[in-house]
């Protein structure tokens, strides 16, 4: 009895802690799946001359090269996740892609003038919703974890999918003491199963 | 009274049951999400091990039908099913060039139209490659209108992922009513729901 009133309360309280990340993750799903965010044009443009620039940046590694231009970044007020830094070795250029969840801006970087030109744009709350179900993910893992809030979500994220595994757990467990649930809740079991390797099977042998 | 004590078991009973139901995507998911961010784990690595094979088939032509069609009945064929994507690279004269997937397995068919032979490259990655796919596997190519979904079964799987995000929907809200309803744990579980509302909101909008 006090196990089942621990694994109740262990449900509750995942359950109520997970219940706006679950519904971020779902409304992201919707939104990846039918209505893919295009690129879209920039909000604003501002330059930047007269810059201090760190010597040989552009000749160092991407995570390296990322740490050298961090507070370069953050002397121009553009916070966020660097992404992949493209160098023009010809132009003398490099290009770097910041991003948060609620926005997007890019960096342009004239070494030889020393000037950035910065243009940005905020994407708005299911763009949010889509970019955080992304991160960190598998791509780019070298310098993914760029920016402390990614790190963070980074943390968020596991500790979701643990809570899930948790939460379903005891929900197995709560179901399963409901004598008069055991036999609808396996047939729903049942045929969710074998929906489930039904669809899963056609793909993929 | 009595018809809220009935919505009222009827909410715990379609949360059990669509708990239930779901449950296998939802350990799918979970866990294909798991190891999606951490790429640096070595025993769930499939890139590596993947399986390549390169083969030819002859192949009867039909000139009369869109690119599409011809992908199709190129695919029918030899033998292969899945979402046929267009890339700009496997464009060249005379070639019909396309890359087909499905969960744990990508062809890449370059159709040489003189000579009548479909020359097709195979990947086949292992059972964690094969999570990762059904991850995000839903044949959307933002931005890009040549490539839309054209795979019955991936509709089909698209379905399921929206499915399962209703389904997460509706067993979130259901269980917010249940712990309302119930008058237990009031503060407990407002505490826990509040530190859920205020964590998720400051890694959408409160960063530096």
């Amino acid at each position: 009895m006090r196990g089942s009133r621990l694994v109740s309360s262990l449900h509750l309280y995942a359950g109520m802690f997970l219940a706006p990340f679950v519904t971020l993750f779902a409304v992201s799903v919707f939104v990846v799946n039918h209505f893919p965010v295009r690129p879209q044009l920039a909000e604003s443009r501002r330059e930047v001359p007269g810059l201090d620039l760190p010597a040989g940046v552009e000749s160092l590694e991407a995570r390296a090269r990322i740490q050298k231009l961090r507070p370069l970044l953050d002397r121009l007020n553009v916070r966020g996740e660097a992404g992949f830094i493209r160098y023009l070795p010809e132009e003398q250029r490099l290009i770097i892609p910041v991003s948060t969840p609620s926005s997007e801006a890019v960096v342009d970087l004239h070494l030889r003038e020393r000037v950035a030109v910065i243009t940005s744009r905020q994407t708005g709350l299911l763009r949010a919703s889509v970019y955080l179900h992304k991160m960190p993910g598998p791509h780019l893992a070298n310098i993914k974890g760029n920016w402390v809030w990614t790190r963070v979500w980074g943390i968020f994220a596991d500790a979701i999918v643990y809570l899930i595994f948790l939460t379903t757990a005891t929900g197995i467990w709560l179901w399963w003491l409901v004598r008069s649930e055991r036999r609808a809740g396996l047939l729903w079991l049942t045929v969710g199963a074998v929906v489930f390797l039904g669809v899963v099977c056609a793909l993929s042998i | 009274m009595r018809s809220r004590s009935k919505t009222d078991a009827w909410t715990r009973k379609l949360h059990y049951y669509l708990g239930l139901y779901f449950l296998l995507f939802v350990w799918l998911f979970s866990l294909s999400g798991l190891v999606l961010n951490h790429p640096g784990w070595t025993f769930a690595q499939f890139w590596p091990q993947r399986r390549q094979s390169q083969y030819e088939r002859l192949v009867r032509q039909d000139n009369t039908q869109t690119d599409t069609a011809r992908a199709r009945e190129i695919m029918g064929q030899v033998g292969i099913r899945g979402e046929v994507e267009w890339l700009t690279e496997m464009q060249a004269p005379g070639h019909l060039g396309f890359r087909v997937t499905r969960p744990g397995y990508t062809y890449e068919v370059d159709f040489d139209q003189s000579r009548g032979i479909a020359s097709i490259h195979k990947t086949t990655v292992n059972a964690w490659g094969l999570l990762s796919a059904l991850h995000h596997f839903n044949g959307v190519h933002a931005g890009d209108p040549r490539n839309t979904r054209d795979w019955f079964l991936t509709t089909v799987w698209t379905f399921c992922m929206d499915a399962l995000a209703a389904g997460l929907i509706f067993t979130v809200l259901s269980g917010v009513y249940m712990w309302y309803r119930s008058g237990r744990n009031r503060y407990a579980g407002l505490v826990a729901l509040l530190t859920g509302i205020i964590a998720s909101c400051v890694v959408v909008f409160g960063r530096g």
